[in-house]
């Protein structure tokens, strides 16, 4: 009687069993991956919108202040969209026969508001507020990408929460001076090869890595904002 | 329960549930779970278990797969911003609310164009920044999706423009003929507004009649001071410094106009601290047991009938004669309180629905005791016209003199005297094709069903108004919020009627004469156009009347307002139909309330046998009475209301509605049913048991407490003493049941460094240290805990204390809550589980070994926030954790729904989302309520909406607190004391709840907390909790005094 099993079957055991345990951990480690993925998380992909408007041409050609648009962002929890009524003031003089723009030109005739497709959102029981980040001088890049360089507005973060607590564990790393959230665009529109190595990577949308002498700055600035750090990371700061 | 919760003073037992009192098995099951009666894991078969498991965690993984299947969200920005207007920013509008007419000056949150949440008016004399039940849920009647939204003519919906066409005809008709035919019936209205458009109608038509009706108005109070000072005046109070009150069957703390100010000086004459001196007392005589009683330090309980014997032999007293036709114990009542009154700063306050003759006993005795122009005052009536009757209108509508019948607001089909057949009588009329019946109402209720015209009415939080106060104050209503339907208000309709519309603005305005702009703007950002005239004068009192004896046969049966659906007209309201009425704790229904001596003869619980105790905690509410007057009858279920008097029937009005709402809809029993024109309030009835049954739910027996006694330490849950032991012991009233223990307060804390922060010093950091002790406001005991300290240095600590003397158990603290924190509700059959979601719930307690005439007390009780919590170490995902400002958090988003917390919780003050209540499912007896656009703008966009199968709780209002901080932190200060505000103690009428830092040791909370009679709750456990209360401090007269 011949041997059941040949010698080549000791390595497909050997495989089998290997498999067997890498399986479950690739599957892990795939779907981990693709949750992670700029596909799902939507990160880069830009949103079609109503009208294609481009923030790269109006704050870094134009030179035209966040604030002009997003009127709340340093008053309220909100940042707040433009009323068509914002669009209209240079509108109504510039580019007024250009198709693109009919979709305002519509609204404002009409009084039917445009509907925006949001771009950034944080779930419903996440409590953002804009207003307290920019007061303690955290450049809009950090959370929401070159957003002086896109033609069509993305997502520039995902927004996981282990992603926000990178900042709420370790502020000083992000904060700024006083009254310096809008500073890198008016910088990057007076001299773009002036620009400080951190100004320089924000412009990228990435995360800067500040060395020591900027961190203790950074130190400074979080006791002069009386900021508590372990408080940041109390739940009821941001779930409520 | 291994021991009596006694009050130590004088060993009365105090108990919530007479079952726990008695002991019985059902209670134990109610003291063991805060959710008894569960079904056990092992009666769900195997294979079931390992299908469902299977199936969940398979399910679990698509919802990372949300983000793929989820529609984009949309931005929608306006295309003109309205000027002011911030994003996510809430605003506030000073507007009024109005109940029976009167006005109550409010504040209104609204946020993106949304009201939300309705709030005192600081500057409003009715208001001083408190509110009731009834304004505080005047929010969801506003978004209730019952409303009527169309014009329906005849059954059919219509557009407004053949209304207006039809009107047209008909004006024309009337200019000729001047009205003939024409009447209006409306309800109690105060409006200046309202009154000038009156005018203007019957001077525009002279032939056309006016009848206002209400039916449980302050007709009698009118009637009753005409004939004691010989002119018709409104009588209102004024409790400021007062020593003595008696109330003659008056529940003037929360159901009579004014009552939320009264409710307010009452509080204050009342607040015992460490060096008080003087503490005001109240007496009540009492035909049924109302929070007045319940917060008086001596009630007597006697018939309706007998209210008048009893009035005029305390009016006989006071004069120096002596009393007549009263029991001993009646007699050495009133000598005793004669005595107070006497003394000085007294006041009599009769209720509202009391004979004219009590009314004008308490005038006598007023000005007797020199009470007027002191603590009495009187303005011009405040509910000008109460020109003919319903009668008249019945009889005129019968014999043709009426063609065409007005009828705005009110619901005369449901709630006129039986007697005028009103429904019979209004359909024989509109099925007169020649008659009109036109209707402007809220909602399509029984009156409108049976008029041929429906038109749909604006509610007060969207339409421009006014209101005149209890004190003749008059202030503004104006609209939050375009009308969310097409419809219109009363004046705007009755400027309609004038022929030339105008609107709702202007017709306001107009009333004040030439007012500027500015003058204008101002009136409306205070709320409050005329400040509230100054007092007339009283005329002398008459002589009072000899009092009608007392009814000998039969039951004395009276009808009273439902504590929370007044007379109807808040039977939709949701919030208010599932909010445990004072007391009784009965929800959803009504309920004939009789004595236990009534039961037994009635048959409802047995002759002989088992105590009082017993039979009530046995009785469960099923067995019902037919009750007889003149005639007309009612099928009703009984509840046994310890303290009721004997041969008495207490009906509380508004329930029993047939049309009118979804929520309303067939809801306990139409006591409008018995109710004749001669017998409005009181009635001799006949009453048998009958065999039918009725389930009553009721929330006393729910969340009982475990109070076991432990060694010397207290562990009483409701401690009471008396003023005058406090005084005598400088408050040290619970100082023998902590021996050896010195109070913490005494020692300052110098044994810590001092920590310098930023304007404020605290002690330092314990760091970590394991076992650490420290003595605290809330650890008084100085006891160690195994759980690990954690730092508080340089953060504000929250803290709350609840004054168990001056709340008066008015619930006001409940609605508040639900409406701030999207609380939703489950339903009579949830609520009968023991699922009700109220985050602050008000426990009452009876105090007393006589069941007919217990002691109640009242306690709130929100989460404790406990500084070692046994909530969190039991959660096995840390949905339940501590910030540093001393909050027990609770992460929705985390909470898996194992329910431990709520297990190991011994305050029972966990709230678990059964069924999906904010989608609808289990909601109140309609499958999809929360599932209607119109309840999806209520929610406050700061408070997550919480779904199935998660754990919630009272966060102290943590949103409040992050609102304030991150604006403080943005102006680079501090937070003070009172600017963060729980919705709890912003609504509190008495001011009972304080809440602030406790670290900051001049705050109000601090100086609560730093008495000696602060106690928390259940301390023994270590706990710590943050949330503290002030003993029940009862003023007492020793003549009165019972073993």
């Amino acid at each position: 009687m011949p041997q059941l099993f040949r010698p080549s079957s000791n390595a497909f055991a050997q495989v089998t069993v290997v498999a067997l345990a890498a399986t479950p951990l690739a599957l892990i480690v795939t779907l981990s991956q693709i949750t992670r993925a700029p596909q799902v998380t939507g990160v880069t992909t830009a949103v079609e919108q109503p009208v294609p408007f481009s923030h790269e041409h109006h704050v870094t050609e134009l030179g035209i202040d966040c604030r002009y648009c997003h009127t709340s962002v340093e008053k309220s929890a909100k940042a707040g969209y433009p009323a068509t009524h914002t669009c209209m003031s240079c509108h109504s003089q510039v580019w007024n026969n250009s198709p693109l723009l009919e979709p305002i030109r519509e609204s404002y005739d009409k009084n039917v508001p445009i509907k925006w497709t949001k771009v950034n959102k944080v779930p419903d029981f996440v409590y953002f507020n804009h207003s307290i980040h920019i007061k303690r001088g955290v450049n809009c890049n950090n959370c929401h990408g070159p957003v002086q360089a896109m033609q069509m507005a993305y997502k520039g973060k995902p927004f996981q929460m282990r992603w926000c607590l990178e900042c709420h564990r370790n502020p000083e790393k992000y904060v700024g001076e006083p009254g310096s959230a809008f500073d890198l665009y008016e910088a990057i529109r007076k001299d773009p090869k002036a620009l400080t190595k951190e100004q320089q990577v924000l412009a990228q949308g990435e995360q800067y890595n500040r060395n020591a002498e900027e961190l203790a700055k950074g130190r400074e600035l979080v006791k002069k904002y009386n900021i508590k750090k372990e408080q940041l990371t109390d739940c009821a700061v941001c779930h409520h | 329960m291994q021991r009596d919760n006694k009050n130590q003073s004088n060993a009365r037992p105090i108990f919530k549930s007479f079952g726990q009192l008695t002991r019985t098995p059902e209670a134990k099951a109610w003291e063991d779970d805060e959710f008894p009666h569960r079904e056990s894991l092992l009666d769900v078969d195997r294979r079931d278990f390992l299908k469902i498991a299977g199936a969940s965690l398979a399910l679990a993984g698509t919802a990372g797969c949300r983000q793929l299947i989820m529609p984009d969200p949309k931005a929608v920005p306006f295309v003109r911003s309205p000027d002011g207007r911030i994003p996510g920013k809430a605003t506030e509008f000073a507007t009024t609310v109005t109940l029976a007419g009167y006005g109550l000056g409010v504040v209104v949150r609204s946020v993106d164009g949304r009201p939300i949440k309705v709030e005192g008016n600081p500057g409003h004399p009715a208001s001083l920044g408190s509110t009731d039940i009834f304004a505080q849920a005047d929010i969801l009647d506003f978004y209730d999706p019952d409303r009527s939204q169309s014009v329906i003519h005849r059954g059919e919906v219509v557009s407004f423009e053949s209304f207006f066409t039809y009107l047209d005809g008909k004006i024309k008709g009337f200019r000729k003929t001047g009205g003939a035919g024409l009447h209006f019936v409306t309800e109690a209205k105060s409006s200046p507004t309202f009154t000038r458009l009156r005018a203007a109608v019957l001077s525009a038509y002279p032939k056309a009649g006016w009848t206002t009706y209400e039916p449980f108005g302050r007709a009698n109070a009118l009637t009753g001071t005409a004939t004691a000072f010989g002119k018709e005046i409104e009588v209102y109070y004024n409790l400021k410094g007062v020593k003595t009150i008696l109330s003659l069957d008056s529940d003037f703390l929360t159901s009579m106009p004014g009552s939320v100010r009264y409710s307010l000086d009452f509080a204050e004459s009342r607040r015992v601290r460490k060096d008080s001196s003087s503490m005001s007392r109240l007496y009540a005589i009492e035909s049924a047991y109302s929070v007045t009683g319940a917060a008086a330090d001596h009630r007597i309980a006697v018939r309706p009938s007998a209210l008048e014997t009893v009035a005029s032999a305390v009016a006989a007293v006071v004069a120096g004669d002596t009393a007549k036709g009263l029991t001993a114990e009646e007699t050495l009542f009133v000598e005793a309180l004669v005595a107070d009154l006497k003394a000085g700063n007294a006041v009599v306050i009769p209720g509202d629905h009391t004979s004219d003759a009590v009314h004008h006993y308490a005038a006598v005795i007023n000005n007797a005791i020199g009470a007027l122009g002191k603590h009495v005052f009187a303005t011009a009536p405040v509910i000008v016209d109460k020109s003919g009757s319903l009668a008249d209108v019945a009889k005129a509508l019968d014999s043709g003199a009426v063609k065409t019948l007005v009828i705005i607001g009110g619901n005369p089909v449901y709630n006129a005297p039986v007697d005028l057949n009103f429904s019979d009588v209004l359909s024989k009329f509109t099925a007169d094709k020649t008659n009109d019946a036109i209707r402007l109402s809220l909602y399509e209720d029984e009156t409108s069903i049976l008029c041929n015209w429906h038109l749909p009415l604006s509610h007060e939080l969207e339409s421009w108004g006014d209101a005149v106060a209890f004190d003749g104050t008059v202030s503004l209503s104006q609209p939050l919020i375009k009308p969310l339907y097409s419809t219109k208000s009363e004046i705007e309709y009755l400027s309609e009627f004038l022929g030339k519309p105008v609107t709702g603005e202007d017709l306001v305005r107009e009333t004040y004469g030439a007012i500027t702009d500015a003058a204008w703007g101002q009136a409306l950002a205070r709320g409050i156009i005329r400040q509230a005239p100054a007092p007339i004068a009283f005329p002398p009192v008459t002589a009072a009347p000899a009092p009608k004896p007392a009814n000998t046969n039969g039951y004395d049966l009276q009808f009273r307002l439902d504590p929370t659906i007044h007379d109807g007209r808040y039977a939709n309201n949701a919030w208010l139909q599932e909010l445990p009425k004072p007391v009784t704790t009965l929800v959803w229904d009504n309920a004939a309330m009789i004595s236990t001596v009534t039961a037994k003869r009635l048959g409802i619980i047995p002759q002989v046998g088992e105590s009082d105790a017993v039979n009530i905690a046995q009785y469960k509410g099923r067995k019902m009475v037919e009750l007889a007057v003149d005639g007309h009858v009612l099928k009703v279920a009984v509840w046994i209301l310890p303290g009721q008097p004997d041969e008495t029937i207490t009906l509380a009005l508004g329930y029993g509605r047939t049309h009118g709402g979804a929520v309303a809809k067939g809801r306990g029993f139409n006591s409008y049913k018995v109710r004749t024109t001669k017998n409005l309030y009181t009635a001799t009835a006949e009453a048998k048991t009958i065999a039918e049954e009725y389930e009553l739910v009721f929330t006393q027996p729910h969340h009982l407490l475990k109070a076991e006694f432990v060694e010397t330490k207290n562990r009483d849950i409701v401690r009471v003493s008396t003023f005058d032991e406090y005084v005598t012991k400088k408050g040290e009233i619970f100082e023998e049941l902590h021996h050896g223990v010195a109070r913490a307060l005494d020692k300052p804390h110098d044994a810590h460094e001092s920590h310098e922060g930023e304007g404020k010093s605290y002690p330092a950091d314990p760091g970590g240290n394991f076992r650490y002790a420290e003595r605290s406001l809330v650890n008084k005991e100085n006891w160690t805990s195994l759980y690990p300290e954690f730092s508080n240095v340089g953060y504000n600590q929250w803290a709350m204390t609840i004054d168990l003397t001056t709340c008066i158990g008015c619930n006001a603290c409940t609605i508040a809550c639900q409406a701030e924190n999207n609380i939703p509700v489950v339903g009579k059959k949830e609520v009968a589980r023991g699922r009700e979601m109220h985050w602050i719930r008000l426990d009452h307690y009876y105090e007393g070994t006589d069941v007919n005439d217990p002691i109640s007390h009242f306690m709130p009780v929100p989460c404790m926030q406990c500084e070692k919590a046994p909530c969190e170490p039991v959660c096995p995902v840390a949905a339940t954790i501590h910030s540093h400002e001393g909050l027990n958090q609770m992460v929705y988003n985390r909470c898996v729904g194992t329910r431990y917390c709520s297990n190991n919780c011994p305050y029972k003050v966990r709230r678990f989302n059964f069924f999906k209540w904010t989608q609808g499912v289990g909601g109140p007896g309609t499958l999809d309520y929360y599932n209607k656009p119109q309840l999806k703008m209520l929610a406050n966009p700061q408070v997550s909406v919480r779904g199935r199968g998660v754990m919630e709780k009272c966060t102290y209002c943590v949103q409040r607190i992050n609102e304030v901080r991150i604006e403080a932190k943005k102006d680079g200060r501090e937070i003070e004391d009172q600017q963060v505000r729980t919705a709890c103690q912003q609504a509190c009428p008495t001011q009972a709840i304080e809440f602030g830092d406790m670290m900051d040791p001049t705050s109000k909370v601090s100086v609560n907390k730093s008495q000696p009679h602060d106690y928390g709750l259940l301390t023994d456990l270590n706990t710590r909790p943050r949330t503290t209360y002030l003993a029940r401090i009862r003023n007492t007269n020793s003549k009165l005094e019972k073993a």
